[in-house]
């Protein structure tokens, strides 16, 4: 009796034991595909767009390649022997950057408007939720473009297996384009909200309020114009009438706005907590990053911008035969404010430099004269400039607005230099500029102005990145 | 004994007989003679039957002792084709009931001698034994199931036992380093240093990519973590990103088990062995059995030891006079030099890993039981303290331990193991260093002329070094910054066995048993704000640095297992099923302070603070079932078992995945001429390899902005269908006595084989994702292992022993599923990487070699970063009282990453700001950095050594001595004078070929980077058994 007693148990153990569930799931993540509220979809948009947006490929390194500041540290001398006198490779921690943020983030945009809490919003937020998804996509492609130039980029597609094709720039530029348009056409729908449905940070409100969907839209205006004013400058398929385009849309963008020091700083802001849960600090508050001192020398006489300027308590390392005296304020640790500093996605005085750009481009320096003096007294404190002679005066001018204006707040220096065709031998040459005690005239520097196409597109085609109309 | 029916009784109808102790009775019907005469028929056959059976069975007893006539308690007597069994008690003596009748064979054995089979006579009752001691371990029991075992006679896989002997003939820093040279097939290798553990243990070879590649340990059926559990020191060090990272130098757990405990771990080397553990068995198994107690009254045991370190090896730095110091101040670094700033030639290696810090270890045993044995005990206390080299450096170890074993009636056996732990790391700072925190990036930089001892008369500390960016003072580094890792742990298990029923031909057993392991492991990274390399600003610009770890561990299995024994003419079938449980879960939290007040280590006071946290649960649940048959006069064992597992990391979960196991052995009936016995043997099977946790999803990872959780995809695409690694092995084995038992060699060649890698394929970085996770691909391994064991001497006084191991595997990736990639973090292959590509070894070392005609870099291959083969020697020299133990390791091939040269060079990759670099041979210096800028691997170096891992000398005092020193009581004494690692033989450059700046990796174990130097280690021990 016992024994049968024994047994049947047994066998009740083992056939109960079966049916047991296994289910763990994660306690760290959510999986994808879940519904999710589109307020946590929308900000996890903005939070990698910041990410995408304030990286040392985007920031940093475009500015020692346009010869203004250089990261001096002995630790990690890549910053300068990746940058300066040698190509880029691409499989470095350098060429391989810059690429993933951005596509992380039109993926996450991607998500977001397929998700099911947008169906349920109103139609009015709908289309304000849609207007800002496409405007941050259209940005953070902007980005991929200004930092491969040329070499193109891919336009990503639905399937994350699949292997979408790599476009040329002009190709890029084009869908860039149609896809502010869409943001711009909902964000001013007949009907849509006025506000977004969803919180944004307070660096969106630092400076205008960007989250009502019409200063929003007038942000998308100054991004179609840099877009437009790009594809005006593609060396592969100039598009001569896209300069007039873009200042059509710069109009929008810049209506009523004067050149106040308030206005012209007006524009959404990343903004940063260096405590917990976020712990990101701003990135260029680094104790290795010096102005070179061309930089330093090529400012004009009472420019109030030579405060950006200051003679650092002691010379920066020798690395590579390069040692650098001047930086930036900004980037001292010891001010504690600098932590916090906002960052500026984009902001007016921006978009007065690109609309000087394309009215240079179509003849009209009177206006680009306007645009450029807007930014010459009211950032620089400087008298007001008389006349262009001409075109290479109007761009030498918005070259050095650019350069002091915005240094640190993106590729736009170089990226004028590469439009304008003057990051060459006698630029890189002069004197001031850094140069590494493997190539100190720069005999060897093949003067690139952009980062390659990472390995890993490379490697994923085949070997072939030869860029697709 | 004669049996007589006696009549006892009679009434009308009814009477009864006496038989024996027995009382029968027969009812009659009322009747007359015939009546009668059937009565008187009846009783007849009755008692003749009674007689029979009383002579068919009957009572056997004995004593089993040694050969000098000393009984042995808890000795094994089993009667051949039966399961009748029974243990000797504290007198030795044994009872053995129901034995059949006629000549039957008694089996006698017990661990530590050798099997002794006797005829016992029909009609005997009585039989003795005389065992005698095996010196080369013969005898021994392996694990075979979840509930079985078998004799290593009959054992049909190449698993090596390590005796308590071995394990703590020197003393050891922790289990694994007490295997190292006695495991053929296991290469065992320290990470660094350091106090306190952080040693790999590989073997036959490397399996998998990114699946677990540790052996599984367990400690009395308990299956226990050996997770290394990051502590946060990159966070100072800022070696690679985040508050954690791979280079946080931490330990993996099993350092803290306590190895005086240990009774015999078993070695179960691969998928043939190990398929009883399913998908924790592909990297092989590490069964540990702790110590028990025994019948009889109560010995007691204590063993203190004393000893010290002292630095094992250095680098030869270079010395200037004082023009030369001069000179060089001011050509590098701008400082004009005064005699009262030049102290001449200062080794900083000397000033901050010179010391000799004392350690100790008590251990205290108590073990016992009754006398029948139906009761035993063990218990056990150690503390101990391994003092670093360097100040704030050492490991605390200590621990109580409590073993039962209960016999509840004749059916029902209990035991319970539990132990309490508690350890105490600290091991400072060392490995890579980008914030000029570390010692020998300190010490690389700074020319000998500096001593760090010097105070500064102004501030009273120690004086800030002029010569490296930060100014960090090495020594300041050493005393200020603290690294403790406190960790609190309990293994316990209770099982229970029940003999359902026992016949003398068949036996069912039901075993259930219940195990946890749970820890917690609180760590501190800290570094005070007023420290020279906190307020230059290198680490964070908020001078002060503090990360609080706790890591919560608990694992936990439940096994359930009926076993049934058949004993029959044609041989012994052992069939056991059941079922296996295991519950892992694992939480852990770092918190990172920057920005302190001096004295404040609250986190929550730092100006920036940071959150990390990891947490998972996994369970698994298997069944299994083998058959055992040994036959043909317990020559031939075939067994073949099959355990079926699912897991909640697999992408099914209600999908069974099967991994079979089949074996055989075969002891020769014939043997040539000076062999004692010949087995052949053979075993095939398949252990999976459990897929890590989460890589069947895709996540939408969490990125908080304002104060919001921002969603947004990962850069990882799971596999919602991935499925475990699968590994197959098929291993053949000689195994050979000979010389009358004075010698044993064992030869095994294995086949494995590993399908179904879970890899991280490259998916296009415009997709936004970074990783895919896919399985395919194959690798395998093949070897060979050989030892010898030899008793060459042995007289009265007079002994020699003699082991020798040997193994040589070669690994293979036979196909991949995704393009060739580069495996772990490294430096590039301008330096050396590990790259995983067909046809290559799966650690196959690549790098850069010089430049093509078109002026590409040449990419070279140069074979496995694993050791082409390593032998063990191991020696035993007894003479009268005197004993001399001895092991050498010696590894041969293999490739190490020399880094931490590039620390003291000068030029295209050296750190030192020296003209010509730091270390004292200049002309060295300058080939390396030209072999560098010319485009060759100038710190790729061989990894071949042979180390002198242990000698020990011992005394046995005698027993006049004994007893006059320790007043009677005791039964033996000893002193021994024992030495670690006291000697390398190498090429390598570095300072140690046994490194890794990685921890445990699966194939990235290439890199030495500025680690904890190698420290010689010398003990004096007493012990004495009461």
């Amino acid at each position: 009796m016992t024994k049968s007693f024994a047994a049947l148990a047994a066998a009740l153990v083992f056939c109960g034991a079966c049916q047991e569930g296994l289910s763990a799931p994660s306690q760290d993540n959510i999986v994808a595909g879940s519904a999710q509220p589109v307020q946590n979809l929308a900000t996890g948009i903005i939070a990698q767009d910041r990410v995408q947006g304030t990286r040392f490929a985007y920031l940093l390194y475009p500015e020692t390649e346009a010869r203004n500041t250089v990261r001096v540290d002995p630790n990690e001398p890549r910053y300068i022997n990746e940058l300066i006198g040698v190509p880029i490779d691409p499989s470095d921690f350098i060429g391989g950057s810059g690429w993933t943020d951005g596509y992380q983030t039109i993926r996450a945009a991607d998500q977001f408007l397929a998700s099911p809490g947008l169906a349920a919003l109103s139609a009015g937020d709908q289309q304000a939720a849609i207007g800002f998804a496409q405007t941050i996509k259209g940005l953070d492609y902007i980005r991929i473009v200004q930092l491969r130039d040329s070499l193109g980029a891919v336009i990503q597609g639905n399937d994350p297996s699949a292997v979408d094709p790599l476009r040329t720039k002009t190709a890029v530029l084009a869908y860039i384009s149609a896809v502010l348009d869409s943001g711009y056409a909902a964000l001013t729908a007949t009907g849509a909200s006025g506000s977004l449905p969803f919180a944004v940070p307070s660096g969106y409100k630092a400076s205008g309020d960007y989250s009502k969907t019409a200063n929003l839209a007038k942000f998308n205006r100054g991004l179609k114009g840099e877009v437009e004013v790009m594809r005006g400058f593609d060396h592969q398929a100039p598009c001569t009438t896209c300069f007039a385009t873009a200042i059509t849309a710069l109009n929008l963008a810049l209506s009523g706005v004067t050149s106040s020091a308030s206005d012209l700083a007006g524009g959404p802001y990343y903004q940063f907590n260096p405590n917990a849960p976020e712990s990101f600090s701003n990135p260029l508050v680094d104790n290795h990053i010096y102005l070179t001192n061309n930089f330093v020398n090529s400012i004009q006489a009472g420019d109030a911008r030579s405060s950006k300027i200051v003679k650092a308590a002691s010379a920066s390392s020798s690395v590579s035969g390069l040692q650098l005296t001047f930086r930036d304020p900004v980037t001292d640790p010891a001010i504690t404010a600098n932590l916090t500093r906002l960052i500026a996605l984009r902001r007016n005085a921006y978009f007065f430099l690109l609309r000087a750009q394309a009215e240079a481009e179509t003849g009209n320096l009177a206006a680009a004269l306007t645009d450029v003096n807007a930014v010459h007294t009211g950032e620089g404190g400087l008298p007001a400039l008389g006349s262009f002679a001409n075109a290479a005066a109007a761009r030498a001018a918005i070259l050095y607005e650019m350069r002091y204006s915005l240094v640190y707040e993106g590729p736009y220096h170089l990226e004028a230099l590469r439009e304008y065709g003057a990051l060459t031998k006698a630029y890189v040459t002069q004197p001031g500029m850094p140069s590494v005690a493997s190539d100190p005239t720069h005999a060897n520097d093949p003067l690139q102005a952009g980062i390659p196409i990472p390995n890993g597109e490379k490697a994923a085609r085949g070997g072939n990145i030869t860029p697709t109309p | 004994m004669a049996t007589t029916a006696v009549p006892i009784n009679a009434s009308p109808g009814h009477t009864s007989v006496r038989v024996g102790n027995a009382i029968v009775s027969l009812h009659v019907k009322p009747g007359g003679i015939v009546r009668r005469f059937h009565l008187l028929t009846r009783a007849s056959a009755l008692l003749a039957l009674c007689a029979i059976t009383a002579s068919a069975q009957r009572r056997v007893t004995g004593r089993v002792t040694d050969s000098t006539g000393v009984p042995i308690p808890s000795a094994y007597i089993g009667v051949q084709g039966t399961t009748l069994v029974a243990n000797t008690d504290v007198d030795g003596r044994y009872a053995l009931n129901n034995v059949p009748a006629g000549a039957q064979t008694l089996i006698a054995r017990r661990i530590g001698y050798r099997r002794l089979v006797q005829t016992l006579a029909a009609g005997a009752n009585e039989l003795n034994f005389q065992m005698h001691h095996d010196p080369l371990q013969l005898e021994e029991v392996v694990v075979t199931g979840q509930a079985t075992t078998v004799s290593t006679q009959n054992a049909a896989n190449a698993v090596t036992i390590v005796s308590s002997a071995e394990v703590n003939r020197v003393p050891q820093p922790n289990i694994e380093n007490a295997l190292q040279g006695k495991v053929p097939g296991a290469v065992i290798t320290q990470n660094s240093g350091a106090p306190g553990g952080g040693v790999q243990v590989q073997i036959r070879g490397s399996n998998t990519v990114n699946g677990a590649y540790q052996p599984l340990y367990v400690i009395d059926g308990v299956i226990v973590n050996n997770d290394a559990n990051q502590i946060g020191l990159n966070s100072i060090t800022g070696a690679g990103g985040g508050i954690t990272s791979s280079q946080d130098q931490s330990v993996n757990r099993v350092a803290d088990l306590n190895p005086d405990d240990i009774e015999d771990i078993q070695v179960l080397k691969g998928p043939s062995a190990g398929a009883i553990y399913g998908s924790r068995g592909a990297n092989g198994v590490i069964v540990i059995t702790t110590k028990r107690g025994q019948a009889g009254k109560p010995s007691f045991s204590i063993t203190q030891r004393l000893g010290t370190q002292m630095l094992g090896n250095k680098y030869n730095m270079r010395c200037f006079t004082f023009d030369q110091a001069v000179a060089e101040a001011k050509a590098d670094f701008g400082i004009t030099l005064t005699p009262a700033d030049y102290a001449g030639c200062v080794d900083p290696q000397q000033v901050v890993y010179g010391n000799h810090f004392l350690s100790y270890e008590t251990n205290l045993g108590l073990r016992g039981g009754s006398d029948n044995g139906n009761t035993r005990y063990y218990m056990s206390g150690t503390v101990k303290h391994d003092g670093g080299l360097s100040v704030n450096s050492g490991y605390s170890k200590q621990s109580l331990r409590l073993n039962l074993n209960q016999l509840l009636g004749s059916a029902f056996k209990l035991q319970g193991s539990s132990e309490v732990l508690h350890t105490l790391t600290e091991r400072g700072i060392f490995g890579n260093d980008n914030n000029n925190i570390a010692p020998y990036t300190i010490m690389g930089a700074t020319p000998t002329y500096f001593d760090p001892r010097k105070i500064d008369p102004t501030t009273g500390k120690l004086v800030s070094d002029p010569y490296i960016s930060g100014g960090a003072n090495v020594l300041q580094d050493e005393q200020e910054v603290r690294t403790p890792e406190d960790v609190y742990r309990i293994i316990g298990n209770i099982q229970g066995d029940w003999a359902i029923f026992s016949r003398q031909r068949q036996s069912l057993t039901f075993t259930a048993l219940g195990g946890v392991d749970a820890y917690n492991d609180h760590s501190r990274v800290y570094s005070p704000p007023d420290t020279y390399i906190e307020q230059s600003g290198n680490i964070s610009p908020f001078p002060g640095s503090i990360v609080e770890g706790n890591a919560d561990v608990t694992n936990a299995n439940l096994n359930a297992t009926l076993v049934h024994k058949l004993n029959s003419r044609l041989g012994v079938a052992t069939t056991s099923a059941g079922l296996r449980q295991e519950h892992n879960q694992y939480l852990q939290s770092v918190d990172r302070g920057q920005g302190l007040f001096p004295g404040i280590t609250n986190v929550s006071t730092a100006v920036q603070t940071g959150v990390q946290e990891t947490q998972s649960i996994t369970r698994t649940f298997s069944y299994f079932a083998q058959e055992e048959f040994l036959t043909l006069s317990d020559r031939l064992l075939l067994t073949g078992a099959v355990n079926a597992e699912r897991s909640s990391t697999n992408g099914d979960t209600a999908k069974f995945y099967a991994f079979p196991k089949y074996s055989a052995s075969y002891n020769l009936p014939f043997t040539p001429f000076g062999v004692e016995n010949l087995k052949l043997r053979i075993a095939s099977g398949k252990a999976g390899n459990r897929v890590p946790v989460n890589f069947k999803y895709t996540f939408l990872t969490q990125l908080p902005e304002a104060g919001i959780i921002g969603l947004r995809p990962s850069t990882t695409v799971g596999l919602p269908n991935v499925q475990p690694e699968v590994t197959s092995e098929t291993e053949g084995g000689v195994d050979m006595q000979m010389l009358h038992g004075r010698a044993q060699t064992e030869f095994t060649i294995y086949h494995k084989q590993t399908t179904g890698l879970v890899l991280t394929s490259a998916p296009p970085p415009s997709s936004g994702f970074t990783t895919k996770i896919v399985n395919g691909g194959e690798i395998t391994n093949n070897g060979v292992e050989a030892g010898l064991n030899l008793l060459v001497l042995q007289t009265h006084s007079l002994a020699w022993q003699s082991h020798t191991t040997f193994s040589h595997n070669r690994g293979l990736v036979k196909s991949l599923p995704v393009p060739a990639f580069y495996t772990g973090s490294g430096f590039g292959e301008r330096t050396a990487a590990v790259k995983v590509q067909t046809g290559y070894a799966p650690d196959e070392v690549v790098a850069f070699t010089g430049f093509d005609s078109t002026g590409a870099r040449k990419e070279s291959f140069f074979g496995s970063a694993s050791p082409d083969f390593e032998m063990g020697f191991g020696n035993d020299f007894t003479v009268g009282a005197f004993r001399l133990s001895s092991l050498i390791d010696w590894r041969h091939g293999g490739f190490i990453a020399d880094l931490s040269q590039t620390y003291l060079e000068n030029g295209v990759n050296g750190q030192s700001a020296i003209a010509g670099g730091n270390f004292a041979d200049t002309t060295m210096n300058n080939k390396d950095q030209l072999n560098y800028k010319n485009g060759f691997p100038s710190f790729l170096e061989h990894g071949s050594f042979a180390k002198l891992r242990e000698v020990t000398l011992s005394y046995s005092l005698s027993r006049r001595l004994t007893d006059m020193l320790f007043r009677g009581g005791t039964h033996d004494a000893r002193f021994e004078v024992s030495g670690r690692n006291l000697y390398t033989w190498t090429k390598y450059r570095g300072l140690d070929p046994e490194v890794s700046n990685f921890s445990n990796a699966p194939l990235n174990r290439l890199w030495d980077l500025a680690p904890y130097p190698p420290s010689r280690q010398f003990f004096f021990s007493v012990n004495a058994n009461f």
